[in-house]
């Protein structure tokens, strides 16, 4: 298990230093100069000439790079040139809400989904199965922010919920203000996280054990749950880590919509500004999240279905360790 | 409900028993067996025969699409046809305990063997978790798995094939059922293995008095096992009687034609006799003598009318004009 965890560490970090790369190159690319951005269309050019060389923009892209990394290794993302504020505490303001956003949304699509593709599956093919379905893969078709504008329109007119964007908020209120965000966010997910649910349902019900279950005595609910649910899980798991990713990156045009202070909007500001430091930092948080959700898949999958830890065993990597430790037992009584 | 004694005195008793498809295809036509306390019955018969199916319906366990059309079965008496999915599961497990031929399928992949075995329990017992690993672990020990507390701990995909259909044993027989249905259960096992298995059926059968209905394509473990046969052939029991009636003197000419084409010692150096190939699947109403296409004795009556069954000696019966006498 150590050797896995470690494996899949240097993964993570090989993915983190491309995504790192891309950034610099990314940025190099884009017409725009943060300094003369900064300094207004006014200024003059030894101005423009003196704030470049401060804040190391005509380095070279190496160099650039190297200065990074380094900072990053001891945690410092940098200054950002916008809002002359570390990175890091820019970052630290804006990220609660999204990332509360970003959960509460993953949870109603839990929440929503899970009942709904066990109901579906349960009666297959029937008019509540279909219409299960047909629902749910309407809201796949609306844009996330275009779910917005008409989820406003409802709460309006309903007059159910305020307008997010306060902060100090009980947990309660916290609930009702981001709910619309978050189903906004949510609500389109619902359907893609359904269908696979339904389907791997749908397919383990027809999985022989089923049929040993039924002749143990077993109940149509406890062969769903205890069984058939279970052995779903896999594809499901999997499917959720593709969707939590989605829903971080989702949630920045939300933000927008609902005016967040969140990440997504700090990100386009950043990005307008040439704010190469902010940005670089808000895109590898994002990045690190992918991957450690990533991570977690995986993991959780091999903690499901036990088949699945096999390929640890099997890589033949272990079996050099088994043998390396037979080498050194066998040294070892030589030597005695 | 009322019924006459005779039916309570057989453990099963299948009477008229027809399964249809959606589609109206006729796969089991005309079905009836009995099984008295303590026997081991045989149900032989060709892939296509309605072995499977027929168990299938007496199990509860028909898929979608598949249903009883007409006739009864009855267990211990109680008239099982039509049972609530209620009422089933408290005869699934409990009364009548059931086999599965691919025991590779039949066990859930991400579950320890354990509580697989022990979910029977669970579902029809109160009791304790102590009281029921010590007799997960017992009847462990009882279909001969080694190393039971080991082996409880562990998936379905780190056993052998023959310690899986030992673990698909022990989950039929863990509640003493009165009835096991073992369907095909040495199809996918070694030559050794497969012989151990049917010793396993025999020893079950004897210590637990358990009736069982054994379902095979295969005549040697079921010479070997059964106490009676039935043969089946396209849905309808062709000839039945004591094993070694039916394999000492076979009446009916597709019981003959089904022994002779078992590969012995003896035949060495011979050609087998083999039957003329299906020509097709007929799944319509019987009309005629089923077997009439593919029988050396056809005669001009096979193709006009259906054969009853004729009593041929002692029990021993066949679906044939030859022996109405």
């Amino acid at each position: 298990m150590a050797r896995y965890i470690l494996k899949k560490a240097g993964q993570m970090l090989i993915t983190l230093l491309l995504i790192i790369l891309l950034v610099f190159i990314m940025f190099e690319l884009i017409p725009g100069n943060p300094a003369r951005i900064m300094l207004g269309m006014n200024a003059g050019d030894e101005q423009v000439a003196a704030l470049e060389a401060e804040l190391g923009i005509n380095d070279p892209l190496p160099l650039k790079i190297k200065n990074y990394i380094v900072g990053l290794v001891q945690g410092d993302l940098g200054r950002s040139i916008r809002f002359d504020k570390p990175v890091n505490e820019l970052i630290g303001e804006a990220a609660p809400a999204t990332f509360s956003l970003a959960i509460y949304a993953f949870i109603l699509i839990v929440v929503i989904s899970v009942p709904l593709a066990l109901l579906a599956a349960n009666k297959q093919g029937s008019i509540l199965d279909n219409s299960i379905r047909f629902i749910t893969e309407m809201t796949l078709a609306i844009p996330p922010f275009f779910m917005a504008i008409i989820l406003m329109l409802i709460f309006r007119t309903t007059q159910l919920s305020l307008s997010p964007g306060q902060s100090n908020l009980s947990s309660a209120g916290f609930l009702r203000q981001f709910l619309m965000p978050a189903l906004a966010v949510a609500l389109s997910r619902v359907a893609m996280a359904l269908e696979f649910l339904r389907d791997a349902v749908v397919g383990q019900k027809k999985m022989f054990y089923t049929k040993t279950a039924i002749g143990k005595g077993a109940s149509k609910s406890r062969i769903i749950f205890f069984h058939v649910f279970r052995n779903s899980l896999v594809p499901f798991v999997t499917v959720l880590g593709l969707i939590l990713a989605e829903v971080f990156s989702g949630s920045i045009i939300i933000e927008q919509v609902f005016l967040l202070p969140g990440l997504g909007r700090l990100l386009v500001t950043a990005v307008e500004a040439r704010d190469f430091p902010l940005t670089q930092g808000i895109i590898i948080l994002i990045a690190v999240i992918v991957i450690i959700v990533n991570f977690l898949v995986d993991f959780i999958n091999q903690f499901i279905d036990p088949r699945l830890r096999l390929s640890d065993v099997k890589s033949g990597k272990s079996h050099f360790g088994l043998k390396l430790g037979y080498k050194l037992k066998f040294r070892g009584d030589a030597e005695r | 409900m009322q019924h006459d004694l005779t039916k309570s005195e057989y453990i099963l008793q299948v009477e008229h028993l027809k399964v249809v498809s959606a589609q109206g295809a006729e796969l089991v036509r005309d079905v009836s067996l009995k099984i008295k306390p303590g026997e081991i019955v045989g149900l032989v018969g060709e892939s296509g025969s309605g072995k499977s199916i027929s168990t299938m319906a007496i199990a509860g366990i028909l898929p979608e699409g598949i249903s009883i059309a007409q006739g009864n079965i009855y267990f211990n008496g109680q008239d099982i046809t039509h049972i609530s999915t209620r009422d089933r599961c408290k005869i699934n497990g409990n009364k009548l305990g059931i086999i599965y031929q691919d025991a590779s399928q039949s066990l859930n992949p991400l579950i320890r063997i354990g509580k697989q075995i022990d979910e029977v329990l669970k579902i029809h017992t109160d009791l304790s978790p102590q009281e029921r690993r010590n007799r997960v672990y017992g009847t462990m020990r009882a279909v001969n798995l080694p190393d039971v507390k080991k082996l409880a701990k562990r998936y379905p995909h780190e056993l052998s094939g023959g310690q899986r259909q030992r673990v698909l044993i022990a989950m039929a027989i863990i509640n003493n059922p009165e009835l096991l249905i073992a369907d095909e259960p040495t199809t996918a096992l070694d030559v050794s293995v497969k012989a151990q298995i049917i010793e396993l059926i025999k020893l079950i059968n004897f210590s637990r008095k358990a009736s069982v209905l054994y379902i095979s394509h295969d005549f040697s473990t079921v010479k070997e096992l059964c106490d009676r046969v039935y043969v089946l052939y396209q849905g309808i029991p062709v000839e039945v009687g004591e094993t070694m009636q039916i394999t000492e003197q076979p009446q009916h000419m597709y019981t003959k034609l089904l022994l002779e084409s078992i590969p012995t010692p003896e035949k060495r150096g011979r050609h087998l006799l083999t039957m003329k190939a299906r020509t097709r699947d007929y799944r319509g109403p019987a009309t005629n003598c089923l077997f009439a296409d593919r029988c050396p004795k056809v005669f001009e009556r096979c193709r006009q009318e259906v054969p009853d069954m004729y009593e041929v000696c002692n029990g021993h019966q066949a679906a044939c004009f030859l022996f109405d006498k």
